[in-house]
């Protein structure tokens, strides 16, 4: 067995277990991490199966993934401030419950 | 005996991510991603991507755990105590665990069947940075073969900046106090500390192009310094008024487009740096990009963090 | 190198640069800045369209690397078509929203941040159009579904926060998604050009898995039915031009990106089966999207399902695109003929029920009867867009329709026909009801104009523009032959 499988392997549990908290768990801040987790597999996936070059790791996913790593903590961001603001005006922590009542 | 420490360096990080999915209270959630992220560095550091795990510890364990913590505080605010049963649903729900499995099996099955050596674009990569004389490759391929990326990445960030800063009701982002954890202990630390992330974000912009390093990481050292003013009580000076602010946020961008321009007036396409000036060209933008990316990941914090008790104006 | 070989990279540089100069300027010039952009955009993707029906599809090598090293930019007859309606709807909407962000709109803090989030997605739509790569494609998909979130939470109710809320999760499911099977399609090929992996390709679960990955993201992106419960919330309760663009232009780009998948990147017989099932997924669309707009009581929910509907005429190409050559021919110009229609049509749609609207002060349609006597030119414009989505002669929408109808006819796959034809008539069933209750002769209390006559002809010119649209079919039949969808290996490097 290489490393490479280990960390692709592992990156392959990380997406799922995201995904799973992505449709399971209510809670938005859940739901932002879970989304986050899934990043992190996807990148593990990447950078893990990069390691079968030989020689050197490949740069190419190296790349991919530092862009990857900035445009997800971009994306937690904007997501944290939707979810705080609309705790704020709702009181609501989830997508689930009734919904306020409607402000046209 | 290294495979033996990766398996369990990965199993710790899977066992951290459910945790770090854990029903028992969003706090514990985001505490776990936080360590999850410093495990994901150290094996970034075996995967023989040193770039990566600096940017892993300092934005997706830093920057994101910040956030991420202040988020989880703001949600406790009106409603103290455990969250009610409902949200939390205990327990394990069948069709997304079906989904999940699937996922897995699917993905792990690919994984294993791809062929044990792929050279990637790893060759043609090597040789193009030798021939531009960036000795780092991911830097090169960052910054030059795969600018564009890059260019537009950047655009991500500011993109997010404004678009949290449009969830705001009132302009001033600034001279805030927040509620955060002064206190003396905070304070002396942040003193003592924020001239050496200085040095240290200076230092990684110079050191990128030969070794790891570069405008993200230095900007997530400087972000953090940041955010570190920011929660010891430091309010800004006077005149980092509104324009002070917004110009930083841009002038990263701006420069950027400036330089991707530049060489159309060579006669090169859009980012074709001329050789000579390479060098000099991608080190001036990145001195700029790390301005900038530090400016959006602090706005990033402060302009939806959760005002101090005084309501937050200092 | 003349200047119009650098015409893509300038369509994305322009509406970047007018995004960050609207984030320092001051704030009352951002309208005339954003205007300027839109002016500049519309004339590089006139000269686009020119230089690409004079030379053919062509590649534009960013940084003079050349792929697979660099990241190359792809000009041909269908991303040019893109670009240029994306500028047509795009500046008109530009226009439309200097006068809405106007008045007491304008004190609301977030508002502000309009021109930028807008210019931004410009950007993004351009770039997407245009890009050859596919991990760049994520890139531009991450600033699309960022700028579109952040202003579909303008308003900061909590209807727009909770619908943002939705739309933003499904980004992200869709954002990791495709990531993962970009991961994938690398790991396996060990390339991101799409014109090499087109040449290179070979029968491999892998990389078939990665694609249908991307192509299944995609889908989330673009709303197909199942994949539409977070639309109608997010582009019902939007400010109104953003509803507009939401609907025209956004839904788009991920069904443009789509379109380059399964056609240009995937060899024939690639990935069995897929084609039937976007086929019946679109076929599902057209039939529930329209059942759900007869049945909405806010007139832009019914416009947002109406979309729903008709993003389902698009996947109708799939299924005939491999019934041979002159099949494939009618009906892909019959679904770009269709989008070019629909963007038209339903953002002057999107523009006039939104000035009605807020002529009116609510949104229910049951309290808007008498409209068309105070405000005849914005339910002439609905009654055009109304014929155009109904598919009546002489309109776009009539000629989308016939191609694909013809194309499902030559095929031999009648089925198809029926559907696109039922869903016509149930088009005509929720416009007349819509109309119905605007040309009913009762006397309506509207708030006066603001003034500006451009809120009431912008949107009656897009209108106008898709009912007329069929004297546009033989520039249109000219840019799809011109396009690497139809030249199938694409332009290589």
């Amino acid at each position: 067995m290489n490393h490479y499988l280990v960390y692709g392997l592992g990156g392959a549990l990380i997406f799922s277990i995201g995904v799973y908290g992505m449709l399971a768990r209510p809670h938005l801040l859940h739901k932002v991490v879970a989304a986050n987790l899934m990043g992190s597999g996807v990148f593990l996936i990447l950078i893990g199966l990069g390691n079968r070059a030989q020689g050197r790791p490949d740069p190419v996913p190296q790349a991919m993934v530092l862009t990857g790593i900035v445009v997800t903590v971009a994306l937690t961001a904007l997501g944290l401030a939707i979810v705080k603001r609309y705790y704020t005006v709702t009181g609501l922590t989830t997508l689930d419950d009734d919904p306020p009542e409607a402000d046209a | 005996m290294m495979l033996v420490f990766d398996i369990m360096l990965m199993a710790v990080i899977v066992w951290i991510a459910l945790g770090s999915l854990s029903p028992r209270g969003v706090y514990k959630s985001v505490v776990m991603f936080v360590v999850f992220g410093l495990f994901m560095a150290l094996g970034w550091v075996r995967l023989g991507a040193p770039d990566v795990a600096l940017a892993e510890a300092a934005i997706g364990a830093g920057v994101t755990g910040v956030i991420l913590l202040d988020a989880a505080g703001h949600l406790r605010q009106r409603t103290p105590g455990p969250i009610p049963e409902r949200h939390v649903r205990r327990g394990v729900a069948p069709l997304p665990l079906l989904a999940s499995v699937i996922v897995f099996f699917v993905l792990a099955l690919l994984v294993v069947n791809l062929p044990a050596e792929a050279d990637g674009l790893a060759p043609l990569m090597t040789a193009g940075a030798e021939d531009s004389g960036i000795k780092n490759v991911v830097t090169a391929v960052l910054l030059d073969f795969r600018g564009y990326d890059t260019l537009l990445e950047i655009a991500v960030l500011m993109l997010a900046t404004v678009a949290v800063f449009s969830l705001r009701d009132a302009p001033d982002i600034l001279g805030r106090r927040l509620a955060g954890f002064a206190g003396p202990l905070l304070g002396s630390f942040t003193r003592i500390v924020t001239p050496f992330m200085l040095l240290i974000a200076g230092h990684l912009v110079w050191i990128g192009s030969s070794e790891p390093g570069g405008a993200f990481q230095a900007g997530a050292v400087l972000g953090a310094a940041g955010i570190l003013l920011a929660l010891s009580g430091f309010a800004s000076p006077r005149w980092a008024g509104r324009r002070v602010v917004r110009l930083s946020l841009t002038v990263g961008l701006l420069v950027f487009i400036a330089i991707a321009l530049y060489p159309l007036f060579l006669g090169g396409t859009l980012l074709q740096y001329p050789d000579e000036t390479r060098k000099t060209l991608i080190l001036a933008m990145e001195t700029w990009l790390t301005l900038s990316i530090g400016a959006s990941l602090v706005s990033l914090f402060i302009a939806s963090a959760s005002p101090g008790p005084d309501g937050g104006i200092a | 190198m003349s200047i119009a070989h650098h015409l893509p990279a300038l369509l994305v540089m322009t509406p970047l640069a007018g995004a960050s100069l609207t984030f320092v300027t001051e704030r009352r010039r951002d309208p005339v800045v954003a205007v300027l952009t839109g002016l500049t955009i519309l004339g590089l993707s006139i000269g686009l369209v020119v230089r690409v029906l004079a030379v053919g599809p062509f590649r534009y090598e960013i940084g003079g690397w050349g792929a697979p090293v660099g990241i190359d930019l792809v000009a041909d007859g269908a991303s040019a078509l893109f670009v240029l309606l994306s500028a047509v709807v795009g500046l008109a909407v530009t226009v439309y929203a200097t006068d809405y962000f106007r008045g007491p709109r304008a004190s609301v803090y977030g508002h502000g941040m309009f021109w930028t989030l807008w210019l931004f997605m410009w950007t993004s739509l351009n770039a997407l159009f245009l890009t050859g790569d596919i991990f760049n494609v994520y890139v531009c998909l991450e600033l699309v579904g960022i700028s579109a979130v952040a202003l579909v939470t303008l308003n900061g109710g909590s209807r727009a926060l909770r619908a943002g809320a939705r739309y933003l999760f499904s980004s992200m499911l869709a954002a990791m998604t495709y990531l993962l099977g970009v991961a994938i399609v690398y790991s396996a090929t060990g390339s991101l050009d799409m014109a090499i992996l087109r040449s290179t390709l070979v029968p491999d679960p892998a990389a078939a898995t990665g694609l249908s990955l991307m192509v299944a993201a995609l889908l989330l992106k673009t709303a197909l039915v199942p994949a539409h419960f977070w639309l109608p919330s997010a582009h019902g309760s939007a400010p109104s031009p953003v509803s507009a663009v939401l609907s025209a232009l956004v839904v788009k780009g991920s069904y443009y990106t789509i379109l380059r998948l399964m056609i240009s990147v995937a060899p024939p017989g690639f990935l069995p089966g897929v084609d039937i099932v976007l086929g019946v997924l679109g076929a599902t669309a057209i039939i529930w999207g329209s059942l759900q707009a007869l049945v909405q009581t806010r007139i832009k929910q019914l416009v947002a399902y109406s979309t729903v509907a008709q993003i389902g005429y698009l996947f109708i190409v799939f299924p005939l695109a491999r019934a041979g050559t002159d099949v494939f021919l009618l009906a892909l110009g019959g679904a770009l003929f269709h989008a070019i229609t629909h963007a038209l049509a339903k953002s002057g749609f999107f523009l006039a029920a939104g000035s009605l609207a807020s002529r009116f002060g609510y949104e229910r349609i049951d309290e808007m009867a008498g409209a068309a006597r105070s405000a005849p030119v914005l339910v002439m414009t609905l009654a055009l867009a109304g014929v155009t989505m109904m598919g009546l002669p002489p309109s776009g929408g009539f000629a989308a329709k016939w191609m694909l109808v013809s194309a499902a006819l030559s095929a031999g796959q009648w089925w198809w026909a029926l559907v696109l034809v039922t869903g016509g008539l149930l088009a005509a069933a929720y416009m007349f009801r819509l109309l119905g209750v605007l040309l009913r002769d009762s006397p309506a209390a509207l708030n006066p104009p603001s003034g500006a006559i451009r809120t009431e002809w912008v949107p009656l010119s897009l209108a106008a523009g898709a009912a007329l649209l069929v004297l546009a079919s033989p520039l249109v039949t000219e840019l799809v032959n011109a396009s690497v969808l139809v030249l199938g290996q694409g332009v290589t490097p």
